[in-house]
């Protein structure tokens, strides 16, 4: 009887064969560091390369330049607005936001501010580096890079690993939405003309100086020396969620999640709040044009909220910006106003064309369905939309029936 | 599939049945439910088999519902000898199969064990591996009917394939076809009635 009992619980004996085991078959993306002088090094015109994760865009005599989320600019040639060609590519690593003034061009490079010579976009070359002035981009994508290096691109790494099944585990790094941010502004000065940018921006050229936004700053750099630029100041904006910057004659608009924030930067070094205008908590782009603010809200991802929708603000005193009439919108992101045609991008209804002419009866025109637009910029009669799957021409001058002249799609 | 499982077993049965008439063997049937023990916590199963039986052995094949962790349907061949006479048997057996997702997952939802909390689509379960090995004894056995206690080691797998958005270190998400295989080992205390 003894050897039955034994038979019969020995495998309970095999604890550590009852354990629940998984492999799993895994991917991340690895990064590949360069020390911060290769990587500034390597940074000049390059080959064209096909568009991956497209960001914001900015217009300059003639060429766009078209930013590659962390990755770098393409320089596409649209002196020909029919027949724009992909002609280069300027690496910078952990670029998200730039701006042009005269033959400058500033992006952001982490942490650091460059400023890139683009008098000859086909031989572009950096002229000057503002270090550190973007701390809160020492973490980038849930990774802190080494110390004194830099990650210059991602790996991808597809592996198999075993384990106990305990059913935590890091699988990936992270889930994010993947949405755009797109930029621009479009305010000259100081003599050197400043470029176009869209609504999205983070980056906004006001007479000579640059105004950037972070989550809770507004920084201030001089420009009067367009290829070498210098910060100025820093500006905490309280409770600010800030997420894209307008300038309208001396004022800045700042677009946050929860308000439009307007600022008189007549002292141009020390611009001072003037306003609020509160909203539900949402994203929200803003342009300005007149006497009126155009304000998208849209909710979903990390702009939570549950409200998506055209804000038409009376601005007229700065002071006191008056809600003059709201329109319901699907998934609004970024817009831009010519003459009276307001274009905006509806997220995956694509482009929406309404007639601005009166801003308490704002009317429909038409819709450009077909893609995921975020932001676009418009150039008398071409509207450039960035959208998810690539970057469109969409020509409006029939505004009742805008069609798509010319595509780059993403990696074609 | 999971619901052409009785058919099939039934198909296979009778097959049997008709086999061992021709045969000279004896028929035989079993019923029993088990409690498996693994590191997901406990679980319940069923099973039905029946089979032939010849000098001590017995061969047959059997199905039922696994509710352990991935519910499912095995489908097995389960091999038995008894040792020893009288009405206490000491019984050795083994059954080798296939385990049969008894659900599948919505189309697009999330992996929960996962540090991030990921969503996926195109998720599927698909059938893996059943096998177990054990002793037992056979008590109160009558001429026609028993009652069985066995303990097994149980093994079953199963793997999962989804689509997973891979967050690429920069500027999004890229897809990727990934899978989890997972092995669920447990010890199964089985009371069976012999029909």
């Amino acid at each position: 009887m003894k050897k039955l009992i034994a038979i019969l619980f020995f495998p309970a004996l095999l604890t550590s064969c009852l354990q629940d085991t998984v492999i799993r078959k895994v991917t991340y993306f690895k990064p590949v560091y360069k020390t911060t002088e290769q990587a500034r090094a390597d940074i000049k015109t390059a080959s064209p390369t096909a568009l991956s994760a497209p960001g914001k865009i900015f217009y300059r005599n003639g060429f766009l330049f078209l930013n590659e989320m962390y990755r770098g600019i393409h320089i596409i040639d649209a002196r020909n607005i029919n027949a724009p060609k992909n002609v280069a590519f300027i690496k910078i690593p952990g670029s998200v936001d730039l701006a042009v003034r005269g033959n400058t061009l500033y992006a952001d490079m982490y942490t650091d501010l460059v400023a890139l010579d683009i008098s000859d976009p086909l031989r572009v070359k950096p002229t000057h580096f503002e270090s550190g002035v973007f701390p809160e981009n020492y973490y980038q994508g849930f990774w802190r890079g080494d110390s004194g290096k830099i990650a210059t691109d991602w790996q991808r790494v597809d592996t198999t690993i075993r384990e106990q099944d305990y059913g935590w585990f890091t699988k990936e790094f992270a889930v994010a939405d993947g949405g755009f941010r797109q930029t621009m502004s479009n305010s000259a000065g100081g003599g050197v003309s400043n470029g176009i940018g869209g609504s999205m921006a983070r980056f906004a050229l006001s007479r000579d100086r640059l105004y950037t936004v972070s989550w809770s700053d507004l920084r201030v750099f001089n420009t009067a020396i367009p290829e070498k630029p210098s910060y100025i100041k820093e500006i905490r904006i309280q409770n600010g969620t800030i997420e894209t910057i307008f300038p309208y004659n001396n004022f800045l608009f700042l677009g946050s999640m929860t308000g439009m924030y307007v600022f008189d930067a007549t002292d141009k070094d020390n611009p001072v709040q003037k306003s609020k205008f509160e909203h539900a908590r949402v994203c929200d782009p803003v342009i300005a044009d007149g006497n009126l603010a155009y304000v998208t809200l849209r909710s979903g991802n990390e702009c939570v909220g549950f409200t998506n929708q055209l804000e038409v603000v009376d601005i007229t005193e700065v002071a006191r910006p008056k809600l003059l009439k709201t329109y319901p919108m699907t998934n609004p992101h970024g817009l831009a106003k010519d003459g009276h045609m307001l274009l905006i991008c509806d997220g995956r209804d694509g482009l929406r064309i309404l007639d601005a002419t009166d801003p308490n009866n704002v009317k429909p025109v038409s819709v450009l369905k077909g893609f995921e637009s975020f932001d676009v910029i418009a150039l008398g009669g071409i509207a450039v939309v960035s959208a998810k799957d690539g970057l469109h021409f969409v020509n409006y001058i029939n505004p009742a029936n805008p069609f798509i002249t010319h595509s780059f799609m993403i990696n074609d | 599939m999971t619901k052409s499982v009785p058919a099939i077993l039934c198909l296979l049965f009778c097959s049997l049945m008709g086999f061992a008439q021709q045969q000279s063997f004896k028929p035989w049937g079993a019923l029993d439910a088990g409690l498996l023990t693994g590191s997901s916590g406990p679980a319940l199963d069923v099973r039905l088999q029946g089979g032939v039986a010849k000098k001590g052995w017995k061969w047959g094949i059997g199905g039922g519902y696994d509710a352990y962790r991935f519910a499912s349907v095995p489908l097995y061949a389960q091999a038995r000898k008894y040792l020893g006479t009288g009405g206490s048997r000491l019984i050795l057996l083994g059954s080798l199969g296939a385990s049969i997702p008894a659900v599948q997952p919505p189309s697009q939802g999330v992996i929960f064990d996962d540090i991030w909390y990921s969503p996926v689509r195109e998720q599927r379960y698909h059938t893996g591996l059943y096998a177990e090995a054990g002793a037992g004894v056979s008590f109160f056995a009558k001429k026609k009917l028993g009652l069985e206690l066995t303990l097994l080691y149980n093994r079953k797998t199963m793997k999962e394939t989804f689509i997973q958005q891979v967050y690429n270190g920069s500027d999004g998400n890229e897809e990727a076809e990934n899978w989890n295989k997972y092995r669920m080992n447990r010890l199964v205390l089985r009371l069976g009635v012999r029909i």
